[in-house]
């Protein structure tokens, strides 16, 4: 008996072990690919070009006028000049020992500012002209013109200045504000102006600089320096702190530069590195250049900010790039310390290489394959690597999810099982968590915080049911109730029209406590509803319009529903019947309404009927998950690098949630099938030898179903491989993207495609050769046609 | 005294498309008795097993088990099911779990046990029903006789207070039947108390205390084995009739 007993001790002993060797092989190639850095080191060349010009000192700003004409300013009274957009410099002798620090052109008139008050103004062809401020004292940072003859100089301890076409004005406000940088728009008549400065600073005038508006900027910068503004148009101004930090005013429901967003969130990665300026080429498109040879480019409004390899520039020292000045979208010129100017563009044609994706950076030539292949395949890697991280995580994510849901689905639990056999559960979760979740959500404003609590708490019930239900008597105690709290059978009735009630009525506001019942929060939508001023069919999208007062608006109905069921019940749970013809009728069932089931179903019609490309945009930029989970999750895993690592990157957050959430959708109708496969006898005699709904699901139908579904999941799974190149459309650099990427570059467009095409292949035909083996080794001896 | 197990009083079962399947049955079964019950095909015979474990709820009616109603929503089902054993037409054979597995997980989800002690007590089980030397072996690769006779020691080992049998043969070939019978007659003999509906009459006669005849939803006809031989209505003269 010891002998047998051992024997198929052993067999089980194994067949587990192979399915812990599977479990733990999945997680180490997933933590591995996870945490391989690819080494790919790109050998890109830069497309700028360093002129030599005769001088040694440092050129502090550029500024394009007409045409190709360029000018410089520099240290000591430096004036450059070039007509052909920087490829030839002209200096001219100095008319000013001052530092010409910055300028500005609008309409045929330049100016400049410098040390010691020094202001100049050229007018067309005119000479130069001494606009010097009244006080000689002050060293002025920045210049901007508003209007023809309007311009404003800001300078030291808060000095501000308005020349209005006959004499300066000192408009100073506040001697302790520390300003950097000003701007005023070209364009409606230069009304609009915002000036920037330390300490989060930023002060706004639609007034053309008769007042100004200090404005709150975003919590996270509050103590950082704002270095540069550029009021770009009337509806688009960008900012950039020290640290490289892009901020952005729209005009949406204030005047630009109003509200501020941070869209660029982290800090540069290299402390020594000091951004000294911002410039906006388009709407979207913005380079920032800083100290040590620091130039970056964003081409989505600073949500992803692309450093140029330093190294590419074609600098030998460490120098500082003080200014850029983009003379179209593709031909720039750069200065910086000690005389240098970089222009892009090496041909007589103008500036027409390097072009909009890589800006600056020069198209190699390749004539062989080889050459090409070995040098983007490591950028191919880090694509690969970047796709099957999020892959990876899908996959996991989208069963758990797929599984949940298909067990959701097949719940036969109905509204009146909920209420005959599980009153006091009921009860119990609507009263005491539901309200709990939502008032700790409210009071730490972190959602999985108090996901986590609640989470705790149903452990601890769970613990103290399971030690109750050990120490089970022998003799039939008959009554399961919930915690020993039983409503006996007279008192059910009333019991259950009074939670009805409640869902109606909610809890009242006592000490900031209330929750609001089903009735004030439909009202209360639609009256949000009303002030969204639609007509008509345009209801349609009040969801958008107002989402808060639509989900308000749907729980509602989800809350009221069941709660005048409840409150209307007799206790007998009976269909309704509306005979509408001699002897036909129809037959209203509301009790069978599967609660668990609708929810299911509402999931997966939202993501089975909307495309997977809309729904990174919505989730990505819409509800902005990954931010979300970001923040939530912020600190928790300091001391976990590697968790800290996945949760600070919310683009990749965002890419996993969507491809998780849509192939769970999908996941949960294959499951489903096979769960229905499976005959309903399994299921009885599961309970029949007392395993509970939740136990037969797990141990018998789940193992069951799941082997059956191998083959469609295989495909779910594939296919997930496959969407999960439009991640790169919220900016994900995956393979996809970076092919794009490749292909701006090297124009080798068939090589580039191909080689993309090859890649996932590789990926996806690997995970159908694993399927398949799975497949084989998990079916069951004697079942099923081979 | 003899202790009643199981008591059902005037169950009625309306299926939800509107056949009335049991009309008022009521019988009771003694500790270690076996009662049979037979009829014709549709006469309602699985709805009244069902009925008594709650696989479907009576629409009305009481079912006692040691005394206590069982069909109230206030109790707790599995614990109540795991106490009455349950053998069907069809065996269902967890298709993916050996022999041995098969029995265990009952043993281990529902009882509690260890593991070891689960496989010891399935072990001997097995070895009652004569399939020890097939525990390894997965359903598919069994003989129904077999098949049948797993579901026998499933239901065994959780030792149940009662054994409800479903037409445990009416799914097997001729010459795997009397295996099964043959277990289930050494269960009788030994004092396994048990409801046993069946179509073979013989063996209903040789081995039941006593015999329920039902017909279109009712107890038509009840008494000792003796009235196989000897029916008193004329329906169950017909039906036995068809038999021989
Ligand atoms: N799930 C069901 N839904 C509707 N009617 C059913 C269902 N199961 C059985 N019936 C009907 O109930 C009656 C009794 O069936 P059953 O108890 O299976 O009979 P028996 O086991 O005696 O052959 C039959 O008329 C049958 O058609
Ligand atoms: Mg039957």
């Amino acid at each position: 008996m010891s002998e047998l007993s051992r024997v198929c001790l052993d067999s089980k002993e194994s067949k587990k072990n192979t399915l812990r060797g599977l479990i733990i092989v999945f997680s180490l190639t997933l933590l591995i690919i996870c945490s391989t850095q690819a080494q790919g080191q790109s050998s890109k060349k830069s497309g700028w070009e360093l002129i030599t010009t005769d001088t040694e000192l440092d050129i502090l700003n550029v500024i394009s006028t007409e045409g190709n004409e360029v000018w410089g300013f520099g240290e000591s009274g430096l004036m450059m000049h070039s007509d052909d957009k920087g490829h030839n410099w002209n200096i001219f002798d100095s008319i000013t020992n001052e530092n010409l620090t910055s300028s500005d052109y609008l309409n045929g008139n330049l100016a400049i500012a410098g040390s010691n008050g020094l202001v100049m103004i050229k007018r067309g062809v005119s000479e130069w002209l001494d606009l010097s401020i009244p006080d000689n004292s002050i060293d002025l940072k920045d210049i901007a013109i508003s209007s023809d003859d309007y311009f404003f100089v800001i300078g030291d301890k808060g000095t501000l200045w308005n020349y209005d076409g006959d004499a300066w004005e000192n408009i100073s406000m506040n001697g302790s504000m520390q300003y950097n940088s000003i701007s005023f728009i070209d364009d409606n008549n230069g009304q609009n102006g915002i000036i920037v400065g330390n300490n989060g600073l930023i002060l706004t005038t639609i007034d053309q600089g008769v007042t100004w508006d200090i404005i709150t900027p975003p919590d996270a910068i509050k103590n950082s320096n704002i270095i540069s503004i550029e009021l770009f148009s009337n509806s688009k101004a960008y900012a950039t702190t020290q640290e490289g930090r892009i901020l952005v005013s729209r005009n949406l429901e204030t005047s630009i530069g109003f509200e501020w967003d941070l869209v660029t969130e982290e800090k540069l990665p290299d402390n020594n590195i000091q951004i000294v300026n911002i410039d906006v080429i388009n709407p979207l498109k913005i380079i920032i250049t800083g100290t040590n040879n620091y130039i970056a480019t964003s081409k989505d409004g600073g949500n992803t900010v692309e450093e140029h390899n330093i190294s590419l520039i074609p600098l030998e020292m460490n120098w500082t790039i003080y200014d850029i000045e983009m003379i179209d979208g593709f031909c720039g010129v750069l200065s910086g310390s000690q005389g240098i100017i970089l222009v892009t563009g090496i041909n007589e044609d103008g500036c027409t290489e390097g072009l909009d994706q890589t800006l600056g950076f020069q198209i190699e030539e390749f004539n062989k394959f080889g050459k090409f292949a070995d040098k983007y395949s490591s950028w191919m890697l880090d694509g690969l690597i970047a796709t099957m991280k999020i892959v990876g995580f899908g996959i996991l994510f989208g069963f758990i999810i797929g599984i949940t849901l298909a067990m959701l689905k097949t719940a036969p639990t109905s509204l009146k099982d909920m209420l005959e056999s599980h009153l006091e559960r009921v009860i119990f979760f609507s009263w005491f968590m539901l309200p709990l979740s939502v008032l700790l959500t409210r009071q730490f404003e972190n959602i999985l915080f108090s996901v986590l609590v609640i989470i705790t708490l149903l452990l601890i019930i769970k613990l103290i049911e399971f030690v109750n239900n050990n120490n089970y008597s022998e003799e039939l105690s008959g009554q399961e109730g919930f915690f020993g709290l039983v409503i006996s059978s007279e008192r059910r009735l009333l019991w259950t029209r009074i939670l009805g009630l409640s869902y109606i009525v909610g809890i009242p506001n006592i000490r900031g406590m209330e929750i609001r019942g089903g009735f004030a929060m439909i009202f209360e939508s639609v009256i949000s509803f009303k002030k969204l001023d639609l007509s008509g069919v345009a209801y349609i999208f009040a969801p958008i319009g107002d989402p808060m007062a639509f989900s308000y608006f749907i729980l509602g109905i989800f809350i009221t529903f069941p709660g005048l069921l409840l409150l209307t019940s007799n206790g007998k749970y009976s269909n309704v019947e509306i005979p509408y013809l001699k002897d036909k009728k129809i037959v209203i069932k509301p009790w069978e309404l599967r609660p668990l089931n609708s929810l299911a179903t509402l999931y997966t019609d939202m993501f089975r009927n909307t495309p997977l490309v809309v729904q990174f945009l919505f989730l990505h930029f819409g509800i902005e998950m990954g931010k979300r989970i970001e923040n939530a999750a912020d600190g928790i895993f300091d001391n976990i690098p590697y968790l800290a690592d996945i949760f600070s990157d919310r683009i990749y957050l965002s890419a996993i949630c969507a491809l998780a959430m849509n192939s769970g959708a999908y996941q949960c109708e294959t499951l489903r099938g096979a769960i229905a496969a499976i005959p309903s006898g399994q299921m009885e005699a599961g309970r029949s030898i007392g395993l509970t709904y939740l136990q037969t699901m797990r141990l018998i139908i789940l193992p069951q179903s799941i082997r059956i579904c191998i083959p469609p999941l295989g495909n779910e799974m594939v296919n997930l491989v496959l969407n999960s190149s439009l991640a790169m459309v919220i900016g994900y650099t995956e393979l996809t993207r970076q092919g794009k990427l490749i292909n701006a570059i090297t124009f080798q467009i068939t090589w580039t495609w191909g080689m993309v095409m090859i890649s996932y292949f590789v990926v996806t035909w690997t995970l159908a050769l694993i399927l398949r083996r799975i497949e084989v080794k998990t079916k069951i001896p004697g079942l099923g046609i081979v | 005294m003899n202790k009643e197990v199981l008591n059902v009083k005037d169950m009625h079962k309306i299926y939800p498309g509107g056949v009335h399947a049991v009309k008022g049955v009521s019988f009771y079964v003694n500790e270690g008795e076996s009662v049979a019950i037979i009829g014709s095909s549709g006469s309602g015979k699985s709805t009244v097993l069902r009925c008594i474990n709650r696989l479907i709820e009576p629409t009305e009616g009481i079912v006692m088990l040691k005394g206590n109603r069982i069909n109230t929503p206030v109790v707790d089902i599995n614990e109540i099911r795991s106490r009455i054993g349950m053998v069907f037409q069809s065996f269902e054979l967890f298709a993916h779990l050996k022999v041995l597995q098969n029995i265990t997980l009952g043993l281990i989800h529902v009882r509690g046990m260890s593991e070891s002690e689960a496989e010891d007590l399935a072990l001997s089980v097995l070895e009652r029903v004569d399939m020890l030397d097939r525990k390894d072996a997965y359903p598919g690769n069994l003989s129904g006789g077999q098949k049948q006779r797993v579901a026998i020691a499933r239901a065994l080992a959780m030792k149940p207070e009662i054994l409800l049998f479903d037409e445990p043969t009416s799914a097997l070939d001729p010459e795997l039947i009397g295996s099964v019978l043959e277990n289930i007659r050494s269960l009788a003999d030994e004092g396994m108390t048990m409801v046993i509906v069946t179509h073979e009459i013989g063996f209903a006669r040789d081995v039941a205390d006593r015999i329920i005849y039902m017909d279109q939803g009712i107890i038509a006809e009840e008494g000792g084995s003796d009235i196989i031989d000897n029916p008193q209505t004329e329906r169950m003269q017909k039906f036995l009739s068809t038999w021989d």
